[in-house]
């Protein structure tokens, strides 16, 4: 929900909002991640957000913070020293997003988070309010099979997950060289040759049939029982048989 | 056969036993989708080709993905693919676009092959569609209140009239089936139902003692496509 801080302020307030002499931007919106989602501190991730300034002045610089939830104390991100501070920091950038390297955050916890933005005076805005990210290693699929060039049409899929998730669900995709080769293809996307949907439980194998001669795409997906879902993988498999003859086909329509 | 397409898949002797993978169009070739399975066929096939190569596949549902009342596709196309072995999938081969033409009632069970379609007249189609309602008095209150929570299947009474015994007899021996049947009206529209037999009743037209003239009202629920 978006709230419209400015419409609460006073007429003076407004008024010393817009003019920009010396009022700090309101709090600004939380966008990514969203309240509650999971991320993994193992790789990169970013944060980001969106100023709100009644009199429409840019962000010039801005304060992150985090706290170990429930009951830890804030820490501020400089991004001078790419470190953090438990004293508040204004970071000099007009960019709305804050960008942490692998191990600047640590998993398996819960993490409060919030932001305050300046916009060209020395006063801060407030924080907007606080919003919760877990910490958590997201399952790795693993394509573990067909391999090799497959001589007939029906083969199977087979991955592992990674150890450290359990899985609770999948899904497999199988796409044509043609169909993988299409403008703007996303995995799990649009048309395919086979599509498992997905499915709960702990499967690691998914049969495909009656597959013509070509090069095919395999796209897994699992989800463990966190309910954090892997990125996809992307493996190819090809497919090479001498095709029979097609038949011919007649039809007589009986009114 | 009534309202029916007779599609034949030709390979080679030698394919004799190979699967056959039967999709059927009704828009020149755009879309393609499946056509239910004969009897005895393997998993993800539609029929088997026979010891000559060939496999003849009667479609009484044919014109199933019609649309609504008076929208007969306008042409009907059936592509088939061969599979000798497992996995190994022959390119498509594709018949010649025919023209649906329906100009008789039919009634079918939807199964392929297992009962020839009959060529009908039907004299009285009723259908109705009722609600589950729920009546509120309120104390004091001039109008109830009326709750519908549940809108019914369509459902009505149909009266053939057969004029032949081979139709009569084939007409008994679908109600008898307790199958899932296919209607097909000459003005376009399509309708599966359930015969209600036990409410069956026959009457004796005058024809003559050879081909005795007979209608038959029987008692039907519309349900989805088995």
């Amino acid at each position: 929900m978006t709230v419209n801080a400015f419409a609460s302020l006073s007429a003076a307030a407004r008024l010393q909002a817009t003019s920009g002499s010396g009022f700090g931007p309101l709090a600004p919106i939380l966008d990514a991640p969203p309240p509650d989602g999971v991320l993994d501190f193992t790789a990169s991730q970013t944060f980001t957000w969106t100023p709100q300034a009644p009199n429409a002045a840019a962000q010039t610089a801005y304060a992150f913070r985090r706290y170990a939830s429930p009951s830890g104390g804030y820490q501020w991100w400089n991004a001078g020293s790419s470190a953090w501070s438990a004293t508040e920091v204004y970071n000099t950038s007009s960019t709305a997003s804050a960008t942490f390297s692998a191990g600047s955050w640590s998993n398996g916890q819960d993490w409060g988070w919030s932001v305050s933005t300046q916009n060209g005076t020395t006063l801060g805005g407030p924080y907007a309010t606080n919003q919760i990210v877990t910490g958590a290693a997201l399952p790795v699929v693993t394509f573990t099979g067909p391999t090799g060039t497959q001589t007939t049409g029906n083969w199977t899929i087979t991955w592992t997950d990674s150890a450290s998730t359990i899985q609770s669900a999948w899904r497999a995709v199988v796409y044509s060289s043609a169909q993988h080769g299409a403008s703007g293809w996303t995995a799990g996307v649009g048309p395919s040759m086979a599509d498992s949907g997905v499915v709960g439980g702990v499967a690691s194998s998914y049969a495909v049939a009656n597959l013509s001669p070509d090069t095919y795409w395999v796209c897994l997906q699992v989800t463990d029982l966190t309910g954090v879902t892997s990125a996809w993988t992307a493996d190819s498999v090809v497919t090479s048989y001498t095709a029979p003859a097609a038949p011919t086909v007649s039809v007589v329509w009986s009114p | 056969m009534s309202n029916t397409a007779t599609v034949t898949v030709t390979g080679t002797v030698g394919q004799a036993g190979s699967g056959v993978l039967l999709t059927r169009s009704i828009d020149g070739g755009i879309t393609w989708g499946p056509v239910r399975a004969m009897g005895g066929a393997p998993a993800g096939f539609t029929g088997v080709l026979g010891g000559t190569g060939l496999l003849t596949y009667i479609d009484t549902e044919a014109i199933a993905g019609a649309i609504g009342i008076g929208t007969l596709p306008p042409s009907l196309t059936y592509a088939a693919r061969l599979s000798p072995t497992t996995g190994s999938v022959s390119g498509p081969g594709v018949s010649a676009a025919v023209n649906p033409i329906v100009s008789t009632w039919s009634l079918v069970t939807a199964t392929p092959g297992q009962t020839a379609a009959v060529g009908i007249m039907v004299m009285a189609h009723e259908q109705t569609r009722p609600n589950r309602e729920a009546l509120h008095l309120r104390l004091g209150a001039t109008y109830p209140i009326v709750v519908t929570d549940v809108v019914g299947a369509r459902a009505g009474t149909l009266t053939c009239l057969t004029t032949t015994q081979s139709a009569f007899n084939a007409v008994l021996g679908l109600l008898g089936q307790l199958e899932v049947l296919f209607l097909v009206s000459p003005y376009g529209d399509i309708l599966y139902l359930v015969a209600d037999p036990a409410g069956t009743t026959v009457d004796i037209q005058p024809g003559g003692a050879a081909a005795p003239y007979r209608t038959i009202k029987f008692g039907y629920s519309e349900v989805a496509a088995p």
